[in-house]
């Protein structure tokens, strides 16, 4: 089963090469920030702001990878939903790196607890546990089904951190910032590049991961290797 | 055939009566509470604690490891004494979740009602509304029960189960633990108002009840 049509591909692949190409170029053309302490630095929201919101994107994509295993109870949805934990806990790491790296020059301080601060530590916390939780599991379909009902239990608590708790909160983050239009230019076009360039790689690692069952079943390892109880009638 | 609110009762009391036979284990989280409380008190050496918010912190540290150390057992129990299956044959797993998570809740309040005057006697803070502080901790615990008895039936069949108790209901007590802190301090004389907290915690809490209900099953029957 493969999500991705042919010409989906092909632009992913144009995507991921613009964004090679592009990338560096934002950061040399972009003019610094004004209204901000160091206008200079400032220009690593290019990358900050966009890697939050993808990280905040591939967590709702594991979730719903891991209902559909859910429902459907296919191993390729459950391996989707880990490779979509993983590229959206890469996100999350880069987008705390970036952003304490802007809020010691804006700030004066690596980490200070900002609201958005706290929510995108518990975010890697959540992913922590998520990936915690798969490292001690054994059985296969016991893994699948039980790191899939944290994925749909740590999604809603996602919500509540990235979209409740920093408005509840007083937040150095501007809550609508005033960019200059060149910036949003420049924030979009990154997170259609990056998100292109990540959803490649995603695409990758679902293959990847598509083939590893498939060599597990040719090993002849039944997934299902364990006694499991049969669901009774109350 | 039984309700599932009878059967939920029936694995309640099921509980109640293995606890009572096993005083030892309640001891063992009581002394765990008792020693949490002990060395935030040590840490403090009697200082006057001036700030709400500190003492509210501290407070919610010392509910929070009591609250781990005696939320995962249930399930360990069923595991350890080899009863999960009989318990899957006798009650649908709606019962077996409400049931358990009744037994936490109270488990959870008793250990509050210690922990309390133990807080209070220990920590030099004074309150400026009991009620209040008695209030917050009884909802907490209703929705740290309510959002980590389900964690506790899937740790219970993972390896290095009690390190990993903590370690995944932490994130997803977060959005209980915030809310409970901030209205603590209001009644450790912090200003302010504590009505929209005690909604958040309650609202959470019947969430979880509600999406646990609906995965439950398929953790049991995993």
């Amino acid at each position: 089963m493969n999500p991705f049509s042919r010409s989906l591909r092909s632009s992913l692949w144009i995507l991921a090469g613009l964004a090679v190409v592009l990338g560096p170029l934002v950061f040399l053309y972009l003019k610094p920030a004004e209204g901000f302490q160091d206008p200079d630095s400032a220009r690593i929201v290019a990358l900050h702001v966009p890697m939050a919101w993808l990280a905040t994107l591939f967590f709702i994509c594991s979730a719903v990878y891991a209902t559909r295993y859910i429902v459907g109870r296919k191993m390729d949805d459950d391996d989707a939903a880990a490779a979509a934990a993983e590229i959206g806990l890469l996100c999350c790491v880069l987008a705390t790196v970036t952003g304490s790296i802007f809020a010691h020059s804006q700030w004066g301080s690596w980490w200070n607890w900002d609201p958005r601060e706290t929510s995108i530590f518990f975010l890697l916390l959540v992913y922590g546990a998520y990936f915690s939780l798969r490292g001690s599991v054994e059985d296969p379909v016991r893994r699948a089904i039980f790191s899939g009902v944290y994925d749909m239990l740590a999604c809603p608590v996602m919500f509540f951190l990235i979209f409740v708790m920093p408005r509840m909160f007083q937040s150095l983050h501007p809550e609508r910032a005033h960019l200059h239009s060149s910036y949003w230019l420049a924030l979009l076009s990154s997170f259609i590049l990056l998100g292109g360039f990540l959803t490649h790689i995603f695409r990758i690692r679902c293959a990847l991961g598509r083939r590893r069952l498939e060599l597990a079943e040719v090993g002849n390892e039944p997934s299902d290797s364990v006694l499991r109880p049969t669901m009774v009638k109350h | 055939m039984k309700t599932n609110l009878e059967a939920a009762y029936a694995v309640f009391l099921r509980e109640c009566l293995s606890e009572t036979r096993q005083w030892h284990a309640l001891n063992a989280v009581i002394m765990f509470g008792l020693v949490a409380l002990t060395s935030v008190s040590l840490g403090l050496r009697g200082d006057r604690l001036d700030s709400p918010a500190a003492g509210s912190g501290l407070f919610w540290t010392v509910q929070f490891f009591t609250a781990m150390s005696a939320l995962s057992r249930s399930f360990v129990r069923e595991e350890d004494a080899r009863t999960a299956t009989a318990l899957r044959l006798a009650a649908p797993p709606a019962a077996v979740y409400l049931g358990k998570l009744s037994f936490n809740f109270v488990l959870m309040s008793i250990l509050d009602l210690l922990l309390i005057p133990g807080f209070l006697l220990l920590v030099n803070r004074p309150v400026s509304s009991i009620s209040l502080l008695v209030g917050t901790a009884i909802l907490g615990s209703l929705a740290l029960a309510a959002a980590s008895t389900i964690l506790g039936a899937i740790t219970s069949r993972a390896g290095s189960r009690s390190a990993l108790f903590a370690v995944l209901a932490f994130p997803v007590l977060i959005p209980i633990l915030i809310p409970a802190i901030h209205a603590t301090a209001i009644a450790f004389g912090g200003i302010g108002s504590a009505a929209g907290d005690l909604r958040f915690i309650g609202c959470y809490g019947i969430i979880s009840i509600v999406v646990a209900l609906m995965l439950f099953p398929l953790v049991w029957w995993a």
